[in-house]
């Protein structure tokens, strides 16, 4: 048995001499990437929401009754070549009226001599322009322009959707750091017991003048697998769940499979970590 | 003594034991490559201390261990385990795996010390055949007798051709006829050149010849 050899049949060894500590580790580490696949997807569809939400977000401004038309053209023009506008529609009077006895079912006006609603622009942003701040500017610069006597956005609604998706991000930061350290320790304390049910060969092996880290490596490699296996898993149940059942009230997000795949990568990274500390001092 | 030539040299050793107690105060020994000493000494007396401080496994108080011209100190790995690779060990601290086979266990050095496969086979084969252990090939350490056990050990402790040998009480719990077998083993060993360090509490049936014998009385080596 060549030594690049002995550490993969001692793994093996390892994992197959104990099945039961095995899988109790393992489920358990599945239990745990589970959780935080559920914590991750929630945050996921959460934000999708939000997102969808923010999408239809407009800004409206409203041009003075004195204004005349060529000016607002200018202005409409102006406006379009603005940074953030994907599209801009206008209204004229008669339009606004027609849509305020469409929305009322009846002509609020019908008596008036002249038509008091004002000519306005709805605006559209790109996505990556929909934040408090970004609008707010964008406001200020509008604000500038003579001719425009009122510029509304939902601004309470936007800010109060911005706290609430930090805070959904800080939650699901604070779960993830704690989900993954409990895996960590997890791993490290499976690795110590592994150690210390083969505490008796290792010593024989120590003073046959094996080295530290050609001892550890059946243990790291332990590590990486509970790890690596546990995720795949809890994402495969994840993907599993979604085929078989479907939700009518609300779309589920899973992210992207890069990035699920990227997961699986550190949490193997993890757990071969966790298998380093886990065997380093009891050796 | 031609430095070059020396296998073990314990300069000015110092050991206190866990509760404080001095075992060791001033100890020396040197011993050349082939060279042969039997150290005798009651229970208690440090024996297995002794082959702790040769081994590494333990720190002295002050004082060197050199192993064939390297110095044995804890914490420094890769030297520690280049020396120990140059120890073949029987008894005491030194075991065998018990759950794994014979051929596992005589497998081990070499796998450590990085033989091809196929050199390991054949080597464990040769020596499975020098020390008549072919029947017990696949048996568990622990289904051994201690003759059998010692023999296996004897036979792990020459398997990669380590040229320091520490045995620890050989005789120890063998009938007459084993404890021969044992004997003529060992003076095999340090007439192929060995260097053995044969750890005792008594003298008795430890004839081997040009062996010095040290005892270890008040902390030294007499």
């Amino acid at each position: 048995m060549s030594r690049l050899w002995y550490p993969v049949r001692k793994f093996f060894g390892n994992m197959f001499g104990r099945p039961l500590a095995a899988a109790t580790s393992l489920l358990s580490l599945l239990l745990l990437f589970l959780l935080f696949d559920l914590v991750w997807i929630s945050a996921q569809t959460v934000d999708a929401h939000f997102r969808q939400l923010l999408s239809t977000l407009e800004m409206e401004l409203f041009f003075a009754e004195d204004l005349p038309d060529s000016t607002v053209t200018l202005i409409r023009e102006t406006v379009l070549t603005l940074d953030g506008v994907k599209n801009i529609d206008y209204t004229s009077k008669e339009a606004a009226r027609q849509r305020l006895q469409d929305l009322m079912g009846t002509d609020l006006l019908e008596g008036f001599d002249d038509n008091p609603l004002p000519r306005s622009l709805t605006i559209t942003f790109w996505d990556n322009y929909l934040g408090s701040e970004q609008l707010q500017q964008f406001k200020g610069r509008i604000e500038r322009i003579s001719g425009i006597s009122e510029i509304y956005y939902p601004r309470g609604w936007l800010e109060k959707t911005e706290v609430t998706l930090s805070w959904v991000s800080r939650i699901v930061l604070f779960l993830g750091i704690v989900i993954f350290l409990t895996v960590a320790l997890h791993i490290i304390h499976a690795i110590r017991l592994s150690v210390r049910v083969h505490e008796e060969e290792i010593r024989q092996m120590r003073l046959l003048g094996a080295g530290k880290l050609f001892l550890s490596l059946p243990y790291m490699f332990e590590g990486k697998f509970y790890a690596l296996a546990a995720s795949v898993a809890g994402w495969a149940i994840v993907h599993y769940g979604q085929y078989r059942y479907s939700f009518q009230s609300f779309e589920v997000v899973l992210p992207p499979l890069t990035d699920i795949v990227y997961f699986c990568i550190i949490a193997a990274a993890v757990g071969f970590l966790g298998g380093y500390l886990g065997a380093r001092r009891p050796l | 003594m031609d430095k070059q030539n020396t296998a073990v040299e314990l300069v000015d050793i110092k050991l206190s034991n866990d509760a404080g107690a001095c075992l060791f105060e001033g100890l020396n020994l040197s011993l050349a490559q082939g060279e042969t000493a039997i150290i005798i000494g009651p229970t208690g007396v440090g024996k297995t201390s002794l082959v702790e401080l040769l081994c590494g496994c333990r720190r002295q108080d002050a004082g060197t261990v050199i192993i064939f011209g390297q110095p044995v100190k804890i914490g420094n790995g890769h030297t520690l385990t280049a020396v120990r690779r140059k120890i073949g060990g029987v008894g005491g601290i030194f075991k065998l795996i018990s759950y794994q086979t014979v051929y596992e266990n005589l497998l081990a050095p070499l796998i450590i010390c990085g033989e091809r496969p196929s050199v390991q086979k054949t080597r464990v084969n040769q020596v499975l055949m020098d020390f008549r252990l072919q029947s017990k090939k696949c048996d568990k350490a622990r289904e051994l007798s201690r003759g059998q056990q010692i023999l296996v050990m004897l036979a792990r402790a020459i398997i990669a051709d380590q040229p320091l040998l520490i045995i620890d009480e050989p005789l120890a719990g063998l009938d007459a006829a084993m404890a021969g077998e044992v004997l003529e083993l060992l003076r095999r060993f340090s007439v192929a050149g060995h260097t053995m360090v044969i750890l005792s509490t008594g003298r008795t049936g430890l004839e081997i010849p040009n062996a010095k014998v040290l005892y270890i009385k008040d902390g030294i080596l007499q």
